[in-house]
């Protein structure tokens, strides 16, 4: 028997062992993380800059538009806090 | 001032990505309850036909699910990013629906497709059949959740507005699920679904009969779907005429408009068969009428006068005119929630508020607004007849087609003698685009039909989308059409290929994933 075949015939211990028993759960784990961070990303460049706040007070000047406020819509009601 | 740019290109958006959504959305409805027949007769009778036929219009079902799935999450968001003053206004009601069909339909219906696909040899015969049943019973309960959100955008019922929190709240869950329009809405659309599904098998399989391919399974899968088929064109129609009792019941001006009706006329009102709708005149230009019969169809009784355009608009003028001291009232009041006067005209005023809000888009203060601005506003609380008339027959016009073609392929199915009608099959194939075309007008009436607003006679579309850029809307407009278009050239790809297999893409060569 050569030094190789001792080896590979040796059970594996650790977490070699552990990711040879669950590989499919561990393939399924990396998928999910690289998703998770794929759209933490997208959402962190494309989403998250867009929000547009909006609260009662919001509304109401949308709605009903207090003569002291038009609402002009443009840029200025962005929320930009991330 | 309100941007339109901003708020029509809102509206393109989400009318490009709600049609390419339901695209893929009635075939799933459709074939769904097909695939149930299918496997039913596999269990009942126990012959592999009916189970080949089950996992091939199966695998057509799975990669048409996938893509509606795909195409419809990205328009959930769209009420968050593009309407967020509509989702404000009306969220805690509107996304109750939307909630409990991501939760419960949604997952219902996914969990059972991924058991569907893969559950052939792990599962027994009548586990497996209940599986399809819970898939096309998810499938469909998605459809009715979704229904009662637009819904009640159509018809807003059971809810209250709030001038604190500045927001329309639930006070009836019952009368939002029960929704006479909802229900009607549901019916029909499901039922259009059903006419999809069973023309698209009813198409492909005579594609196979006449190139005599895989004639046995065409031959079945022709039955079915022309059975299924004949009582989704029925029911369709018989549900489309619910569809427009309860439209006249809830949005006159819909009707009017759908019906190119200017005028008032005594009642039972006549139908226009065909006219050429004048909008400046406010006339049609020529007509075609049948006496009485819209009268019966749309209120169901000989005495009931429905009301013409210009009377709608008349009636609208003077809400416009409430509604703006609702307004005025409420501004009044959240300054001082304890002025007295601005109470009590609030109270009085409050069920036109929606009609004053339509002027805010001529005049950002209301207490500037001019008659003229007033009659603009009226004006427009009727959408435009024209592009009404027109989808609506031709959505009626597909319908019955359909029908004949189905109430054929039914006669000649019973008689067996289907295989021999050349023009039938050839007719069969070339109509499978049709269902969809009807689907697409059928989805322009309501919603078009629908303007100036979100919420019927709630809160205008003008007053709804999210402060954009327009720069930023062609970008993500120009984004979703063209992913979208991929989208769909990869299901007609994977459709025409799996279609020109026929059964013979069940063999593990030709689909390695067995799914
Ligand atoms: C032949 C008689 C038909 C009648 C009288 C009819 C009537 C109607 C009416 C009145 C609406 C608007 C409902 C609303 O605004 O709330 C509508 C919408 C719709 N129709 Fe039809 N329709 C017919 C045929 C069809 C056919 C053949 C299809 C497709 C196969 C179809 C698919 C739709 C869809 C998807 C909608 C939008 C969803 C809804 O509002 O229900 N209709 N139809």
């Amino acid at each position: 028997m050569s030094a190789q075949d001792v080896s590979s015939a040796r059970p594996r211990r650790g977490l070699s062992a552990f990711l040879a028993r669950h590989r499919l759960a561990c393939h399924l784990a990396v998928v999910l993380l690289l998703k998770i961070i794929l759209l933490r990303v997208l959402w962190l460049n494309y989403v998250a800059p867009y929000r547009v706040a909006v609260d009662e007070q919001r509304m109401a000047q949308q709605l009903t538009g207090s003569t002291k406020q038009p609402i002009r819509e443009v840029h200025h009601d962005r929320f930009d806090g991330r | 001032m309100i941007d339109s740019t901003v708020v029509d290109l809102s509206r393109l958006q989400f009318a490009a990505t709600a049609m390419y959504h339901f695209l893929f959305v009635p075939l799933t409805l459709g074939l769904s309850w097909l695939l149930v027949v299918m496997e039913t007769a596999y269990v009942m009778s126990g012959k592999e036909i009916y189970r080949d036929m089950t996992k091939f219009w199966g695998k057509l079902y799975g990669i048409n699910f996938a893509l509606g799935v795909t195409t419809g999450i990205t328009m959930e968001f769209q009420f968050g990013t593009n309407w967020a003053y509509y989702s404000h206004y009306v969220g805690d009601i509107f996304g109750a629906p939307l909630a409990i069909e991501g939760l419960m339909a949604f997952f219902l219906e996914s969990t059972m497709v991924g058991l569907f696909f893969f559950g052939w040899q792990r599962l027994s015969k009548a586990g497996h059949l209940a599986v399809t049943v819970l898939m096309a019973l998810g499938t469909n309960l998605s459809a009715v959740l979704i229904l009662i959100a637009n819904g009640w955008m159509q018809d807003p019922v059971g809810s209250t507005f709030n001038p604190v929190t500045m927001r329309m709240e639930l006070v009836d869950f019952a009368a939002l699920v029960f929704n006479p329009v909802a229900q009607s809405k549901f019916v029909h659309t499901v039922a259009a679904g059903y006419v999809t599904g069973s023309l698209f098998v009813l198409g492909i399989s005579s594609w196979y009969l006449l190139k005599g391919l895989h004639v046995e399974f065409a031959r079945r899968s022709f039955r079915i779907a022309a059975a299924f088929g004949l009582a989704g064109c029925l029911s369709v129609i018989v549900l489309g005429d619910e569809s427009g009792y309860a439209v006249s019941e809830s949005q006159k001006s819909k009707l009017a408009a759908i019906e190119a009706m200017w005028e008032t006329e005594a009642a039972p009102a006549g139908f226009n068969l065909l006219a050429w709708p004048n909008e400046e005149r406010q006339a049609n230009d020529w007509e075609i009428r049948i006496p009485y019969v819209l009268g019966l169809i749309a209120t169901r009784s000989v005495s009931e006068t429905l009301p013409g355009i210009k009377e709608i608009r008349a009636a609208n003028r003077q809400r416009i005119e409430s509604g703006v001291q609702a307004v005025l009232a409420l501004e009044a009041l959240r300054q001082n929630p304890a002025d007295a006067a601005a109470k009590a005209s609030f109270a009085k005023h409050q069920q036109d508020m929606g009609y004053g809000m339509l002027v805010k888009r001529y005049s950002p203060d209301l207490a500037q607004a001019t008659p003229a601005m007033l009659d603009q506003a009226a004006h427009d609380s009727v959408p435009r007849v024209a592009p009404l008339f027109w989808t609506f027959r031709l959505m009626v016009l597909l319908g019955f087609a359909m029908l004949l073609l189905v109430g054929l392929a039914f006669w000649y199915s019973v008689k067996n003698s289907f295989q021999q009608k050349t023009w039938l099959l050839r007719w069969a194939l070339w109509f499978i685009p049709m269902p969809w075309i009807a689907i697409q007008s059928g989805w322009f009436v309501a919603e078009y039909g629908r303007q100036p607003w979100t919420v019927f006679g709630m809160l205008p579309t003008h007053l709804s989308a999210s402060s954009l850029s327009a720069a930023s809307l062609w970008g993500s407009i120009a984004g979703f059409v063209g992913f979208y278009t991929l989208l769909l050239v990869a299901e007609m790809y994977l459709m025409f290929k799996y279609a020109r297999l026929g059964p013979a893409a069940l063999q593990p060569a030709a689909a390695p994933a067995n799914a």
